[in-house]
């Protein structure tokens, strides 16, 4: 038996079907162009009707009411629904994924919102604190909530700050699933997560 | 409560450094050798065939085990093949799967699923069973191939969270968990040092 050789593209390493959806479509298009314009007419022509049936399937997605169906997505993610074609449920950390029903119902209600913050900050390559601010915002006792982090992830954790609480360790997914948990009052849609890269 | 996965897989996220995340990495003696291609064609009989072609007889087997984890990749000239939890079962990397498409299972999902897999996102049970999507009869915790709606080659790998009958009966919640996608850090970790 012999083994399938797969062509895989030059720019942006995947098969040459999926270079439309790969980080870099419009380099990977010129350059197969450039190399063979057989294969370029085979993988980029039907492209277009694939774009097309996306795009028509995301209009159809944002005329839809916002209504994911609210079930128990058991292990995986509590952070993001799926949209109402049913395909998410994000594994662990839902940092990138823009959604756009609910980027517009951020700016309306921003004023409205106190955001509590989580920072994920890289000490020296594998070493992680994690920092949460706006806590104060909704009257939790901080000295309080940095003694409950620090039991429940067993970890240190310190108030550092005017509504500041430092957590050691990468705490990112437990905190997003623990907040809302422990203090109802702060809905998901109110915490953000940033990603700080390491100085060094 | 936690959520915590029964593995978690550190090239699904975003910052992944092979560098740093890899322990130690040993080559395997012979019986361990020989135990890991037996197990890999118990688990993949569709593997056989090709069994001498991505695991000869005579190369080595390297096994690289990950930081903070119970992870184990497998390593034969320089290309991870298979990635595993303790005992848990054998996952192949999309690159082996493109070499021998016929190893593993196929499951097809529709167009509208098909830029949430190529994120790395767990497909949902609608994605399987409407009409752009192809539901091959499995049962739960088979190793599937997550394949696109009109696409050749696999896009993802994933552990199937029901049984195909679960999934077209039931029509919602995680039908596959995917451990492994395109252009994810797995992807990119190629020409392996060992
Ligand atoms: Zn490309």
């Amino acid at each position: 038996m012999t083994l399938v050789t797969v062509q895989y593209c030059p720019v942006c390493t995947l098969p040459y079907e999926f270079c439309h959806v790969g980080p870099t479509p419009e380099e990977c298009k010129a350059k197969l162009k450039a190399l063979d314009e057989a294969m370029y007419e085979k993988y980029w022509s039907n492209v277009r009707i694939v774009a097309q049936k996306l795009d028509d399937l995301k209009l159809d997605n944002a005329a839809a009411p916002e209504g994911a169906d609210g079930a128990s997505t058991s292990a995986s993610a509590s952070g993001e629904q799926a949209p109402a074609t049913g395909e998410a449920a994000a594994p662990a950390e839902g940092e990138e994924k823009p959604k756009k029903p609910k980027k517009e119902k951020k700016k309306k209600s921003k004023e409205a919102i106190k955001q509590v913050t989580i920072t994920l900050e890289n000490r020296n390559k594998r070493k992680f604190t994690t920092s949460v601010e706006g806590l104060a915002q909704y009257g939790i006792d901080l000295k309080k909530a940095a003694k409950l982090f620090a039991g429940r992830f067993a970890c240190g954790s310190a108030v550092s700050g005017e509504d500041l609480i430092v957590i050691q360790g990468d705490c990112v997914d437990d905190l997003m699933d623990y907040l809302p948990e422990q203090f109802p009052e702060i809905s998901e849609d109110a915490i953000e997560f940033e990603e700080k890269k390491a100085s060094a | 409560m936690l959520t915590h996965f029964p593995f978690r897989f550190p090239w699904l996220l975003g910052r992944f450094n092979y560098k740093e995340e890899v322990a130690n990495a040993q080559q395997v003696k012979s019986s361990v050798h020989r135990a890991i291609r037996q197990k890999a064609v118990e688990q993949f009989p569709g593997l056989e065939p090709y069994l001498d072609e991505v695991m000869p007889k005579k190369d080595p087997i390297h096994l690289l085990k990950l930081r903070d984890s119970h992870l184990q990749l497998i390593v034969v000239n320089k290309e991870v093949l298979f990635f595993h939890d303790r005992d848990g079962p054998y996952m192949p990397t999309l690159r082996l799967v493109h070499k021998c498409p016929s190893m593993i299972t196929h499951q097809t999902v529709d167009i509208g699923a098909f830029p949430f897999v190529m994120r790395g996102v767990n497909v949902m049970a609608p994605g399987l069973t409407s009409k752009g999507g192809k539901l091959t009869p499995a049962p739960v915790n088979t190793v599937v191939a997550v394949m696109g709606e009109g696409k050749e080659h696999a896009m993802a790998i994933g552990i199937m969270k029901m049984s195909s009958d679960q999934i077209k009966s039931v029509n919602k919640g995680i039908a596959i968990e995917s451990v492994h996608f395109l252009n994810d850090g797995l992807w990119a970790y190629k020409n392996v040092d060992v």
